[in-house]
This record gives structure tokens, C-alpha cells and sequence, in this order.
């Protein structure tokens, strides 16, 4: 079943109508910010099953808390502000997993998804996009899930990042070469 | 393409593909939970409100209730008894009579004035009366 949108002109047009409360202009937020999200979301636990609860999670914070969301200037859009949601939730994640279980039992246990969550036996390709990923310093780590995996522009991946568009540029020259070596061995 | 794009080639390119696959089905599955947890929010929200109208409602409803009597309670404390009136009339006309009057009161001493006083006010109220 579709979900039920409307077009809205822009971000502070939407952010606008979420904030008075219309469901349908809820439902338009999570339509177009959905598809980034998980994908950053997915690229940084590597498990579909747990990416869409994080996806969730995040959302379910983010359409609680638009109500409190100030346009402050140019440079803090509403995609920054969702994706720090989104970037907590994954931190939480990751929390929880370590004080439930150790890291061998924590891929084991990824590597076990059921099926339902991955009909498409791209599990491994995710896995390995993942763990490469983890052998990046930090920084180039979060540009290249934010620029190739969630599809940002580099401007908005600066933005969340609260870092100069050049030093993102840099970032993620060094971090896709990292990635593509890590993944190509 | 820029060094800062996906890559177009080998296994790195298939993974970053490999995120796009899905995302309508998870879209859909995850809105479900979104769309339960805004509709229990509000439902919360609406047991919240009407819990705070019920709380209102009755405060209203106990005051109009408990405010007449205290008022009553300290205008009944506010005013002086028909005792206190009374001694402070009798005070009143001792002072008017003065020491001369008090001689020549019934009973002839001092002791007496009181009670000639307390005769003449009681007198004068039941004229009024």
C-alpha cells in the first residue's frame, strides 16, 4: 500500500506543515527523507534488519521532536538535524550491542539476518561494504556513508558534518580510495 | 565523473549499489511502525488533554463549592460578635457619662457606673429594636 503524500515547495514548507501537526505532511517528510536515511543507516550496521529498526527509531524521534525545530540559519537545514538523529541512533545501536554481546558474536549474529529482511542475497556485499568501511579513520568513514551512501551532496554532507566543503572534498577522495582498496583485497 | 561520486566499477560499486536495493519494501514496512507510534502519540496526547480539563473542571468545581462558605467563614471572623459590640458601647457611654454620672448612677459607687452603662446600651438597643 502507497503511502498517502503531498508535493510539497520546499523544506521549509514541509517542515512547516509537519509542525502544525498535519499527517499527511508527516508522511511527505518520511517519504522523501526515508531513502537516504536507511541507506546511511544500512552502510553503517550492515544488517538490513537492524538498519530499518535504527530507521525507525530515528524517524519516530525526529517526527516527535519537529515541533522544536528552528530554521537557524542557511547552514543548518533540516537534513543536517535528521541525520544527527539518525547518527545517534546508530551510536546507540552499537552501545547496546557491545554491553549485550561480544563483537565476534555481534557479526555472527549479522550474518544470520533472516531472509525475509534480504530476499535479494546482497547480504555479503553489504557486510563487506560495512566492515570496510570500519577500517576508515572516523571522518572519511562518515563522508563516504553520508556522500555514496545516503547520496548527499558533498554541500549537505558538509553540513551535517559541521566541516568546510573542502575538507569534505578531501575527505572523501581519501575515503573512497581507502574503501575501493579494502574492498577490491 | 568526480573523485568524490560512487565508484562505477568492481566490488565497491556493487556494494553501494547493493544499498539501493529495497529500500521501497523497508520504506513501507518501517512506515508502518512511524504511523503507530504518531497515532499512539496522539492518542496520548488526547488522554493528556482531557485528563488536564478533568483536573481544571474539578478545581473550578471544588472552588465554587468551598468559596462561599470561607467567605462567609471570614466575614462571620471579620465582623464583632453582639458580646464585643456590646462592651465597646458600654465602654462608650462610660466614657461619655464621665466620673460625676457614675456617683449618681443606680447603685451609688463606681462599680455601679458599669452596670448603669450596660443598662442604658442594652435599653437604647431594644429602642431600636
Amino acid at each position: 500500500m502507497a503511502i498517502a503524500t503531498e508535493v510539497f515547495g520546499d523544506e521549509r514548507e514541509l517542515v512547516r506543515a509537519c509542525q502544525s501537526g498535519r499527517e499527511i505532511a508527516l508522511a511527505s517528510f518520511y517519504e522523501r527523507f526515508f531513502p537516504p536515511v536507511y541507506r546511511y543507516v544500512l552502510a553503517s550496521v550492515g544488517s538490513r534488519e537492524d538498519a530499518e529498526d535504527i530507521t525507525a527509531e530515528a524517524f519516530i524521534k525526529a517526527l516527535r521532536g519537529i515541533g522544536g525545530f528552528r530554521f537557524q540559519d542557511e547552514s543548518k537545514p533540516v537534513t543536517a538535524w535528521l541525520f544527527r538523529i539518525a547518527r545517534n541512533e546508530v551510536v546507540d545501536h552499537f552501545r547496546r550491542a557491545r554491553r549485550r554481546l561480544a563483537p565476534s558474536s555481534l557479526s555472527a549474529q549479522q550474518n544470520d539476518a533472516p531472509g525475509r529482511y534480504d530476499p535479494w542475497d546482497t547480504r555479503d556485499l553489504v557486510m563487506d561494504l560495512n566492515r570496510a568501511l570500519r577500517t576508515l579513520p572516523a571522518a572519511q568513514r562518515e563522508a563516504v556513508r553520508l556522500r555514496l551512501a545516503a547520496g548527499l551532496s558533498t554541500r549537505q554532507t558538509a553540513e551535517v558534518m559541521g566541516k568546510p566543503e573542502g575538507t569534505v572534498r578531501s575527505l572523501l577522495h581519501h575515503g573512497i580510495k581507502a574503501a575501493k582498496a579494502a574492498m577490491e583485497r | 565523473m568526480t573523485d568524490t561520486d560512487r565508484p562505477r566499477r568492481g566490488r565497491a560499486a556493487e556494494a553501494f549499489r547493493a544499498l539501493d536495493t529495497g529500500t521501497e519494501l523497508a520504506k513501507r514496512r518501517v512506515w508502518h511502525r512511524v504511523e503507530l507510534s504518531i497515532a499512539e502519540d496522539r492518542l496520548r496526547r488526547r488522554r493528556r488533554l482531557r485528563w488536564m480539563a478533568g483536573i481544571a473542571a474539578s478545581a473550578v468545581a471544588a472552588l465554587t463549592l468551598v468559596l462561599p462558605s470561607a467567605l462567609g467563614a471570614a466575614q462571620t471572623w471579620a465582623e464583632p460578635s453582639a458580646q464585643e459590640q456590646q462592651r465597646v458601647a458600654v465602654d462608650a457611654v462610660m466614657e461619655m457619662l464621665g466620673g460625676q454620672q457614675a456617683h449618681n448612677a443606680p447603685g451609688g459607687d463606681a462599680a455601679g457606673a458599669g452596670d448603669f452603662a450596660s443598662y442604658l446600651v442594652t435599653e437604647a438597643n431594644t429602642g431600636a429594636n
